[in-house]
């Protein structure tokens, strides 16, 4: 997953989408398993941003001097 | 010509102003410095500056003796929310001193503090109607919040209790949300505080990236000393600042000019850090909600998918129960058209047999009785044909014994005719002998054996 990539917005946005189309009955049987895939790692993802810190951002904040 | 010494001379100004100030004056001024002194007193000077140009026309020397600056203090922050300071405009009842050696000065007996208060109204009025004008005002607020505040840049004094309020209720907080905290320190007390604002905002604009949310926070100081948030210069830095501001400079009165341009104002940081929390909070709840609306569209969706199934299922199921009593009965009347064609084939064929068969049976009896009428007919003719057989026969035996006599050889040999045989064999060709041949010759009477000499 391009965790990396992705910011905490736009992976709740893509969920909301999937949601969405899930609720509209727009979604095929037959993509459903990819698209629970794809919605549980971007919940994960959303949770780790709210629960975990980031090792980078860490860093990079210790190295400004104020 | 009589000289005064210089005591004569101030002793009579000092007598001259006694008498005509004997009572206490209400002046308005401006401090324009102002200091405190270990024993209490306070020390003023004062200003009097034109409107237009802010020139200064009237200067003077001015004391609050400790005595009545314990009680004056108290009073005048009460009212106004500020402490004196440098700029303020005050109403002040003063008595006109003068000394022989320190000379002219103003006693302050009393302070009228709602005409600070208006002033200060006043003043901050200038700044937001200027801030309004400018368009900036607003700037601010106008900005999306992030829907994560998690990486929070902090203006604060590293030695504020609100400091630490705050970095505790966010790192102790019970949902085990994590953000990212780091301190930009500055000044937040006194007259230095504005420009050590600006400047930690100078440098986290530097990181602007990084950071989601700014935070200011002066918890813990003196409830009075707010002067320099209404300051047009930080509050003109905030408002235009890109990231969302949240002032959480502490105080329950009035707001200043920073509260009204900041994106959000609290009253005390740890209700900063409630405000990032709750903002955390949503977002978990809103996450939980798709998450919950998520698993029940799947199962909404699986159980469509079954009962489509399902309802297919029966539905192929009736069909072929439909075209297998379909067929069943197309099989039946099937059946029965064979059953019935076969019986009338049979029934045809049967009558054809009989027919046949009477056919047959006439034919042949009228065959038996054809051969029996002929067969009685032959026997009738049989007799007269008899009859007239034997007759031709008796005729023509008559007259092959007349023939064979005329050709018996011994009636011709007696005629003198004989025959020649070569090897016991008539020869009827002389060309056949050749000499030496032993040929017999018969004759009527008796044989002769010859040679052939010569042909």
């Amino acid at each position: 997953m391009e965790a990396q990539k992705l910011n905490y917005k736009e992976a709740m946005a893509e969920i909301e989408g999937i949601v969405a189309q899930l609720e509209n009955n727009q979604l095929d049987i037959d993509e459903l398993s990819s698209k629970v895939k794809r919605v549980s790692e971007l919940i994960a993802f959303c949770k780790s941003k709210l629960h975990e810190t980031e090792e980078e951002v860490e860093k990079i904040l210790k190295t400004i001097d104020a | 010509m009589e000289a005064f010494t210089l005591y004569d001379l101030n002793n009579r100004i000092k007598q001259v102003l006694k008498r005509d100030f004997a009572e206490a004056v209400w002046i308005t001024a401006e401090i324009t410095e102002i200091q405190l002194n270990s024993s209490g007193h306070c020390y003023l000077q004062l200003a009097d500056k034109k409107e237009e140009d802010s020139n200064i026309v009237a200067t003077a020397r001015a004391t609050i003796w400790a005595f009545v600056f314990r009680t004056l203090r108290p009073y005048f922050e009460t009212v106004t929310g500020r402490s004196l300071s440098k700029g303020m405009k005050v109403l002040l009842n003063v008595e006109v001193v003068f000394h022989e050696v320190y000379g002219f000065s103003l006693n302050v007996k009393d302070i009228d503090p709602t005409y600070t208060v208006g002033d200060l109204e006043r003043k901050k009025q200038e700044i937001l109607l200027q801030l309004q004008e400018e368009g900036i005002m607003d700037m601010n607020r106008g900005l999306a919040f992030p829907a994560l505040p998690k990486n929070i840049a902090v203006i604060s004094s590293p030695t504020a209790a609100g400091w630490g309020d705050f970095r505790n209720q966010l790192e102790q907080n019970p949902y085990h949300y994590r953000f990212h905290i780091r301190l930009f320190p500055a000044v937040m007390q006194g007259e230095k505080t504005a420009e050590s604002v600006i400047a930690a905002l100078d440098r986290i604009y530097e990181y602007e990236s990084l950071f989601d949310v700014v935070v200011i926070i002066r918890g813990g100081g003196s409830q009075t000393d707010l002067g320099c948030f209404d300051s047009y210069e930080l509050a003109s830095n905030v408002a235009q600042f890109p990231l969302p501001v949240i002032a959480g400079i502490g105080h329950e009165r009035d707001e200043t000019i920073v509260d009204r341009v900041a994106y959000m104002r609290v009253k005390t940081p740890t209700a900063a850090a409630a405000f990032l929390i709750e903002a955390f909070q949503e977002q978990e709840k809103c996450l939980e909600d798709r998450k919950h609306r998520f698993r029940m569209g799947v199962r909404e969706l699986m159980h469509q998918e079954a009962v489509r199934q399902l309802t297919g299922m029966s539905g192929l199921k009736r069909s072929v129960q439909a075209l297998l009593a379909g067929e069943g009965t197309s099989l039946k009347i099937l059946s029965h058209r064979v059953e019935r064609a076969t019986q009338l084939y049979m029934g045809t064929r049967q009558s054809g047999f009989e027919k046949l068969k009477d056919r047959l049976e006439n034919r042949i009896v009228l065959l038996l009785e054809r051969q029996k009428d002929c067969l009685h007919r032959l026997k009738e003719g049989v007799g007269q044909k008899a009859g007239r057989m034997l007759e031709e026969r008796q005729r023509r035996l008559e007259m092959v014994m007349t023939m064979v006599k005329y050709v018996d050889p011994n009636r011709v040999l007696k005629q003198g005719y004989s025959i020649t045989r070569l090897n016991g064999k008539a020869v009827r060709d002389a060309a056949l002998l050749k000499p030496g041949d032993c040929i017999e010759t018969e004759m009527a009477q008796g044989k002769v054996s010859s040679k052939v000499m010569e042909k």
